[in-house]
């Protein structure tokens, strides 16, 4: 059985790409089988890490839309009444709104001249990649696009070749991050020593423990801040497995996409003992 | 008059939307402040507010099984397109996370066992702070409504600026482009695009403005963490003068603006806002 | 004809309202009978889609012509679609916008 490690975090911008990266790449260079799924699809960025990336498949990701037969429809208003979303308006006849549809598929089920039938919309991309010896798999909803649950869950679908699957999850601790955590054996809390990584931490801990998902947690940016981060990590009685310095060239290598694992002896070393720790917690 | 709506938004996380939302907060400019990452927020920590009022909303709709009345027929599980409604024991049970309250099963179910209730969104705030009143959010852990949720809280927000006659709505947006983004830079007058100057940032930053380029609105750029790399440097104002986006600010990368900023201090002293707030203005 | 327009109160002395979605009322002028008639739009705090809301509200008491100060490109494609005219960079009160738009007409 493949083990799925999901880096999450609460806030944006918190080191959870590198986390993701660098440490698929130390599974790796262990022998190991990974799959690095890139499930932030709204703003996809692992693939910025990787000078060797080969593209196997892409795939679309496809949803359907409501759309009326005009010949057929009398103008009743069920649907738009059914609609809790507005994305009916009914003019001479009813008109379906894409933006606003939830694909709910209500308004086929309501209209009594059966007049409303489904169409297929392609919503993103789903991109497999190898290099770096291991598989990539990333998502990219379409620009204008609201809801990333559907690209979310064919990423999942198609990342499955590793022993080792490396979720690189979204911010925040909505739809999209219960998304993208749902199902994984265990939660990497990828959390910046800030007061802002720690109060948005607490939110995505909220939600994995209502979820039954073990959390574990690597301190980024380690120094910089005030050190609340390990507080709310003893009062939740989560270990924390790494603690990652801040360092002024490190972070210039990365902005410029630097493979993590290449980037310093330091950070190397570093991601070998968290994937060394992670290894004998789940292979005992 | 109505105030104008700035929005602050840069499609990456961490690219520095909170602390430009936050400097331009500490301008003298007359406003009314709302932080839209309803996931994440973090604007009230920089900001410190008082809180005057807090209120728990319940937007839209969940659905709910009566167990009692539930005949385990599967026909709400099997017309329900988000996967919500799972048969546990041979009767209907809804996963809340999942549920997007659109009422179908509640439509298909002959026992007539499932009802549509209000659901806990989360919370609003309102606080003063020096430089303005403060509307934030919440969302309850994994709640999927954190759209709606800005919707709402920005419309609060914007009621009050203009009872109060002030000049600025100030928006700190969300990270992404979903949902909650296309409801935070819904009604927007400017978009304060913040570009991390790195290839994510970039990257993330691109795609943002194609979305932001769907609605009627201004856009002005911040270059944030910039002076990495020449390349990169070159690559995002050649970018910005190919989408005709005015550069009103270049923040270089700092560890002493980051180390302020690390310890919820306001790097005022470090960095001049003020050729921002006059693209704005 | 009728002729609609986003205000912030229900009177025709009020000012009009800048985001023609989000307005909680229409001020609407029929010119065969020359009466004003104020409606609500229900739509006005919607969650989602305030803007096809808006759009229904007037097609439903028959506007042909919307003034507003701002409307939204979505906003403007579904109003074509209803067969609505659309005049931007109206403001100030509501009837004076009216009349400024019979007047540039060279109607009544």
């Amino acid at each position: 059985m493949a083990v799925r490690i999901a880096l999450a975090g609460g806030k944006g911008g918190t080191g959870k790409t590198t986390l993701a990266v660098g440490l698929a790449r130390a599974f790796v260079s262990a022998g190991e089988r990974v799959s690095l799924l890139d499930l932030d699809v709204e703003e996809p960025n692992a693939h910025l890490f990787f000078k060797d990336l080969r593209e196997v498949s892409r795939r679309e990701v496809l949803s359907s839309v409501p759309v009326v037969r005009q010949e057929d429809c009398t103008a009743c208003g069920r649907c738009r009444d059914f609609c809790r979303f507005n994305a009916i308006v009914v003019f001479d006849k009813a008109i379906v709104l894409e933006e606003f549809c939830h694909r709910c598929g209500g308004c086929v089920l309501v209209c009594p001249e059966g007049a409303i039938e489904e169409r297929e919309v392609v919503i993103g991309e789903v991109v497999k990649a190898v290099g770096g010896g291991l598989e990539l798999v990333s998502g990219w909803l379409k620009v204008g696009q609201a809801n990333p649950g559907p690209v979310i869950r064919e990423v999942k679908a198609e990342g499955v070749g590793g022993q080792w699957l490396v979720l690189d999850c979204p911010p925040g601790s909505g739809c999209a991050f219960v998304e993208s955590v749902e199902g994984a054996d265990l939660l990497l809390g990828v959390v910046e020593d800030t007061p802002f990584g720690a109060h948005d931490f607490r939110k995505a801990v909220r939600v994995a423990r209502e979820m039954g998902i073990d959390v574990l947690v690597v301190v980024n940016r380690y120094g910089m801040g005030n050190g609340e981060v390990l507080r709310v990590c003893e009062e939740e009685g989560i270990e924390v497995l790494a603690k990652v310095p801040f360092r002024e060239e490190v972070h210039r290598s990365l902005a410029r996409g630097i493979d993590p694992y290449s980037a310093s002896g330091e950070l190397r070393a570093i991601l070998d003992s968290l994937r060394d720790a992670l290894m004998a917690r789940v292979r005992g | 008059m109505r105030p104008k709506e700035i929005v602050v938004a840069s499609g990456k996380g961490g690219a520095g939307k909170t602390l430009i939302t936050a400097l331009l907060a500490s301008t003298p400019e007359s406003k009314v402040i709302c932080d839209c990452d309803v996931e994440a927020s973090n604007l009230h920590l920089l900001l410190g507010p008082k809180i005057e009022s807090s209120q728990r909303l319940h937007l839209g709709t969940v659905a709910r099984v009566k167990r009692d009345v539930c005949r385990g027929c599967g026909r709400c599980w099997q017309a329900c397109r988000f996967s919500a409604i799972e048969d546990r024991d041979g009767k209907a049970y809804v996963v809340p996370e999942l549920c997007e309250g659109c009422g179908v099963c509640a439509f298909v179910c002959p026992a007539s066992a499932i009802e549509m209730v209000e659901e806990d969104t989360g919370d609003v705030f309102f606080g003063r702070t020096d430089w303005g009143e403060l509307f934030y959010a919440e969302l309850l852990p994994g709640r999927g409504s954190s759209g709606r949720l800005v919707s709402e809280l920005k419309g609060r927000a914007r009621k009050r600026a203009m009872a109060l006659g002030c000049r600025w709505l100030l928006v700190d947006g969300p990270p992404g482009l979903g949902c909650p983004v296309i409801s935070a830079i819904s009604g927007a007058d400017v978009v304060v695009l913040v570009v991390e100057a790195s290839l994510s940032g970039l990257s993330d930053a691109e795609r943002l403005l194609a979305l932001v380029r769907r609605f009627d609105v201004e856009v002005v750029a911040v270059a944030n963490k910039s002076g990495i790399s020449g390349e990169l440097d070159g690559r995002l104002q050649a970018w910005l003068e190919e989408e005709s986006v005015p550069l009103a600010l270049r923040i270089p990368f700092s560890p002493d603006i980051a180390c302020l900023y690390a310890n919820a201090v306001l790097p005022k002293a470090l960095v001049d806002i003020s050729p921002l707030v006059d693209c704005i203005a | 004809m009728r002729i609609a327009v986003p205000v912030s109160a229900p009177s025709k002395e009020a000012l009009m309202d800048e985001k023609f979605g989000r307005a909680q009322w229409f001020l609407i002028y029929d010119s065969q009978s020359g009466r004003y008639e104020v409606v609500e739009n229900p739509g006005f705090e919607a969650s989602s889609g305030a803007g096809p809301a808006a759009v229904q509200t007037l097609r439903n008491h028959s506007v042909d012509v919307l003034l507003a100060e701002n409307i939204g490109p979505k906003a403007k494609d579904l109003l074509a679609v209803a067969g609505i005219k659309a005049y931007e960079d109206y403001s100030g009160r509501g009837e004076d916008a009216i009349r400024e738009f019979l007047t540039s007409q060279g109607s009544r």
